[in-house]
């Protein structure tokens, strides 16, 4: 274990000095005060054993408040502080900080809560309040008495991240990280980066073309010195903390090499006929799966899962370049945070779900996205099925907003009940392309609400009813019903109940019905459970706080990227990605790790080794058992490996020799605050 | 039963004259600022939308478009400047081309040029015939009927109006049947309820059309303000009243005056005649000043139909008074010989192109307000006198 791995206390601390506590109360402007009456609680403390001083501030926040407590500490030889104001949450670092400004170690100030516990719960009670915060306050001097001086923990980080997923998500946070110097390694699991932008043909807000946007980023991650990338490369094994990951990565051969020569016989010869996923399985492609135009990198690669081994296409090229065998390779490496950009994929509607898999009409808008691209099955005609298209509906919340009892549960039993936001602009971006490239051709939207929430989203709402795209509302227990007519002029019907026209039931025939699918989390279930990051109930991994940490996964030193963590669009995952390569850099930049000091520490002269706190601790290389050599004997102890302790202090319970404390929160430190709430506190009497 | 989306509707409403209606996004401000709009009669969301999904049979039969007023609060505040206003007074062109089994009406509102043509025509017709018979020369003394023998006047006149009534009691049947249809409305209801007649009537006739009260209740703020001489209700009443008063004076003339006779300026008939002119003459100025200034929402977006029965109106009214001047002698005799031929082929006009043109609103929207008022008994004795409002 690296020497600054060792929890300790303090070394600059003076030894056993006479505590000397001061106390002070905060108003917090009248948001405490009006409840609680202050001066009391100063008062009633002050005269509390070891207390110096009792004093109440307006705002104790404030640098007056805060110079405040320097003085006492200067002049008065305060070397405790305790202060009642908000939630630790908000100001507890304010005031370590201002402690440590004029020389008293940081852990031996306490924070008492008395805004959100006393003075904001109680207002109808202030007498009672009042007596609530003189108690709280009294246990926190109790535990001052006996508080000790401590350093935080301090890791030495390897200055290298990894991110998982090349999709734009990913590889924004890739380039941002490697161009702070940071070492990157990309792992991507399919053959070729991009992910599914890649597949997209023109991008709102602004109509650009994907591909031109996403090439000019892969070419920038591509060419960075800083920057390696696995493709076809998944984590298979996981270990360490914050700083000192240890990732094992396996990667599948490409089954090709180099520039290829020939490839059109080579593909020509495979008598293998999948589903192309490129094109949302709208076309079929060999087990030689080829880049696509721009793709990276640019060589193909061959489908191990559907390839046979034939050998016919090494025959028709006569073998140049081509090795048929997987032999796929392991990578061992340390990195010192981990960005997981593993991205989304479209929610695939049930056969039978509006017609789809039965009706042949029916498409999803990814699918209808490959059909308007230049580069997709139809050249960018819109043809389906050989004929034109004349008319279109568009049906919105096809797998998202789902409702319990109205839709059937997915395969795991739950249903999407989330909004999926970005379906909205998208289907009228669609609609809209629509409309102008294809003026004959109309379209129909059937919608529950338009949720165009983002800047320049709303633009294509007003855009679609000047293009005459007619929309149809319907309700989220009614959806509309796809079902095939025959001797129509149109193959397709759609029946709603439109709540634009009181709820009357309107029948839309078409050529064609664009299910405008949702967003679900990619099957990553097993790369969660290795990294202990924890999916929500949307199965989105969820991060540690929406607005405080917004990309940080609870697990120290991993982060989220893009639509790993949600529904988001091109531009807020660039900005997720963005996130969190800059929350990364903040991690890895010092080259040093900075942890509060709140964890298991063992008391060697009375641990017996029976590891008992081994088996209850939830961390994985939190505390383990150790056999070294004491008074040339063999014996076992527990040692805790402060990075992955989280101060949970289930061990310390569970330890039947009483060997293990928590620093900063010992059991001789609750004993104390619990005797000083429940004890008679004379001033309360006489009041 | 479910009804199949016709997308045709909405670019002929267009035609209409609705131009601005493609921005609608059925958010259903307008109805919700109407001051006019009740549970009984919902506009102008409900009907967009019919134009959008093309139920042309119920946008045609619906009694709402005639329950607007256009007063503009709607086209105002419509957060997509829609003109939701502009596309009600559309719907009443439609209604009234959907009415019509000539044809003609279609034709002449979905082309300002045509319409203005065919006015011209019309015009230029009446007049030829009148003057294509043989005529003793112009006398010192005027001799109005001598000019024109009256006979040929009366002969016309009762031929064009009867042709006019015949196509607008077809259109009357078609809007009434429409009407009941597509409101599920009958005036045989079943059980024991009767329907008031007598108070429906009253409320038309009366409360309605010569109290113009939803009229006045429809009036913003803005208008409340205006000074009551150039209040639209007003002029739209001076107008209204002005055309009862020389109809109701020629038709007394018609049946007690011997034909061609002098009479005093305070002659009963003459007297009637004379106010009811400067009425109708004042309000059709004065509408047509405020279509000229486009003062307000309503008078911004002039169809060809709008223009054209104002002129003629107040056409109608110069030339009257014309006639009138060369009667007592105050102009010389050609002027009078040709104010006549004027003023009769201008009258012919307004009656011809009565069931077809904007002037139809006088029948069609009275109608509508006396279904609307028509209430069961037990309804309307509830609530008092007038129908149930909200």
């Amino acid at each position: 274990m690296p020497e600054d791995l060792e929890p300790r206390t303090s070394e600059n601390a003076p030894e056993e000095e006479e505590p000397r506590i001061g106390v002070y109360v905060c108003h917090c402007g009248g948001n405490i005060s009006d409840v609680v009456n202050c001066e009391k609680v100063a008062a009633t403390l002050a005269r509390l054993p070891n207390v110096v001083v009792g004093r109440t501030h307006m705002f104790m926040c404030s640098d007056p408040g805060q110079s405040t407590v320097q003085e006492d500490i200067r002049k008065l030889g305060v070397n405790r502080v305790v202060i009642g104001a908000c939630s630790p949450f908000l100001h507890e670092a304010t005031f370590r900080r201002a402690v440590s400004q004029v020389g008293l170690n940081p852990y031996l100030y306490y924070h008492v809560g008395i805004r959100e516990q006393d003075s904001w719960v109680h207002h109808s009670t202030p007498e009672a309040a009042t007596e609530k915060a003189i108690r709280l306050m009294a246990a926190a001097v109790a535990k001052a008495r006996g508080l000790e001086p401590l350093d935080p923990i301090r890791l030495s980080a390897e200055k290298h991240g990894l991110v998982v997923g090349g999709g734009v998500a990913g590889l924004r946070s890739a380039l941002d990280m490697a161009r702070v110097g940071l070492q990157v390694t990309l792992v991507e699991k399919s053959p070729f980066i991009g992910g599914r932008m890649a597949r997209l043909h023109r991008i709102f807000p602004t109509d650009d073309d994907a591909h031109a946007i996403l090439d000019g980023l892969i070419e920038k991650v591509a060419g960075h010195p800083n920057i390696k990338i696995y493709t076809r490369a998944e984590v298979t094994g996981f270990k360490g903390y914050i700083g000192n990951f240890q990732v094992t990565i396996r990667q599948d051969s490409r089954g090709f090499e180099g520039d290829v020569q020939h490839l059109d016989q080579a593909v020509a010869a495979c008598p293998i006929e999948v589903p192309d996923e490129h094109n949302y399985g709208l076309t079929t492609r060999t087990a030689i799966i080829r880049p696509h135009e721009s793709a990276y990198p640019p060589v193909p690669a061959i489908d191990w899962e559907h390839c046979t081994l034939c050998g016919a296409c090494v025959k028709a090229i006569g073998g140049a370049g081509i090795q048929l065998q997987n032999q796929p390779e392991t990578y061992e490496l340390t990195v010192g945070a981990i960005v997981i950009a593993t991205g989304f994929r479209p929610y695939e509607p049930r056969t039978g779900e509006f017609g789809y898999g039965e009706i042949p009409q029916v498409v999803t808008l990814p699918q209808l996205e490959r059909l308007l691209a230049a580069d997709g099955p139809t050249g960018g005609k819109l043809e389906l099925l050989g004929g034109p298209v004349r008319r279109v509906a568009m049906i919105h919340c096809v797998g998202s907003r789902q409702i319990e009892g109205v839709h059937e549960p997915q395969a795991d039993g739950q249903i999407n009940d989330y909004c999926s936001r970005v379906c909205c602009t998208a289907t009228l971006r669609a609609a809209n392309e629509i409309r102008e490239r294809f003026p004959e051709t109309e379209v129909f939207d059937l919608y529950q609400d338009i949720r165009t929430y983002g800047r320049g989203h709303e633009e294509y709402y007003q855009r679609a009813s000047k293009n005459r795209v007619l929309f149809l509302r319907y309700l989220g227990e009614e959806p509309p019903d796809v079902a095939k007519t025959e001797g129509d002029t149109y193959p397709v019907t759609v029946k709603v109940k439109d709540y634009l026209t009181n709820g009357e039931e309107m029948e839309v025939p078409v050529d064609m019905v664009v299910l405008a699918v949702g967003m679900m989390p990619t099957h990553i279930e097993s790369l969660s459970k290795m990294l202990k990051v924890s999916p929500g109930t949307d199965r989105f991994l969820l991060e540690a706080h929406p607005k405080l940490r917004p990309v940080e996964t609870s697990v120290p030193g991993i982060v989220l990227s893009g639509t790993a963590q949600g529904p988001m669009n091109i531009q807020e995952s660039s900005a997720a990605g963005s996130a969190a390569a800059a929350k990364a850099m903040a991690l890895l930049g010092q080259g040093t790790i900075q942890l509060d000091p709140f964890v298991a520490h063992v008391n060697p002269e009375l641990c017996q080794g029976s590891g008992e706190c081994v088996a209850v601790c939830p961390y994985e290389g939190a505390i383990e058992l150790r056999t070294t050599i004491e008074k040339g004997k063999e014996v076992r102890r527990a040692v805790v490996t402060p990075a992955n302790c989280k101060g949970c202090g289930t061990c310390v319970g569970a330890c039947p020799h009483g060997a293990i404390d928590l620093l900063g929160w010992t059991l001789g430190q609750y004993e104390a605050m619990l005797d000083a709430l429940v004890m008679d506190i004379p001033v309360l009497e006489e009041a | 039963m479910s009804r199949r989306i016709d997308t045709s509707l909405l670019p002929e409403m267009v035609k209409y004259g609705a131009s601005d209606i493609d921005a609608c996004f059925n958010c259903g401000s307008c109805t919700a600022i109407c001051p006019l709009a009740d549970n009984d009669a919902i506009f102008p969301r409900r009907l967009i939308r019919y134009a959008q999904l093309g139920m042309k049979d119920r946008l045609a039969a619906s009694k709402d478009v005639w329950m607007c007023y256009y007063c503009g609060e709607c086209s105002a505040t419509c957060p997509r400047a829609a003109e939701p206003g502009e596309f009600m007074a559309a719907a009443r062109r439609f209604a009234i081309a959907q009415y019509d089994v000539t044809g003609l009406a279609k034709l002449l509102y979905k082309s300002d040029w045509f319409n203005v043509l065919f006015t011209i025509f019309l015009t230029v017709l009446f007049s030829l015939f009148m003057i294509s018979f043989e005529r003793p020369a112009p006398h010192a003394q005027l001799a109005l009927f001598t000019f024109i023998p009256e006979i040929y006047i009366r002969t016309i006149a009762l031929t064009v109006a009867g042709i006019a009534a015949l196509i607008g009691m077809v259109g009357l049947v078609r809007m009434i049947r429409g009407i009941l249809r597509e409101g599920n409305l009958s005036f045989t209801p079943g059980g024991h309820q009767r329907l008031n007649w007598p108070t429906a009537l009253w409320n038309t006739l009366v409360v309605e059309v010569l109290g113009q009260t939803r009229y006045r209740d429809d009036e913003c703020e803005e208008e409340q303000a205006t000074p009551w001489p150039v209040r639209k209700w007003f002029t739209h009443a001076t107008i209204l009243y002005g055309f009862l008063g020389l109809f109701g004076a020629t038709a007394l003339d018609f049946l007690f005056k011997p034909v061609g006779s002098y009479v005093p300026l305070y002659y009963p008939m003459r007297l009637l005649g004379t106010i009811s002119g400067i009425l109708l003459m004042y309000g059709t100025a004065a509408a047509l000043i405020k279509r000229l200034q486009k003062r307000d929402k309503a008078t911004t977006y002039s169809h060809a139909s709008d223009w054209i029965l104002l002129i003629l109106l107040w056409l109608a009214g110069l030339t009257g008074f014309g006639l009138e001047l060369a009667d007592y002698a105050l102009l010389p005799v050609t002027w009078g010989y040709t104010m006549l031929v004027i003023h009769v082929s201008l009258v012919l006009d307004l009656f011809a192109l009565l069931p077809i043109s904007k002037f139809a609103h006088i029948v069609y929207r009275a109608v509508a307000l006396f279904l609307y008022n028509l209430r069961p008994v037990e309804q309307t004795e509830e609530s008092g006198l007038a129908p149930a409002k909200v």
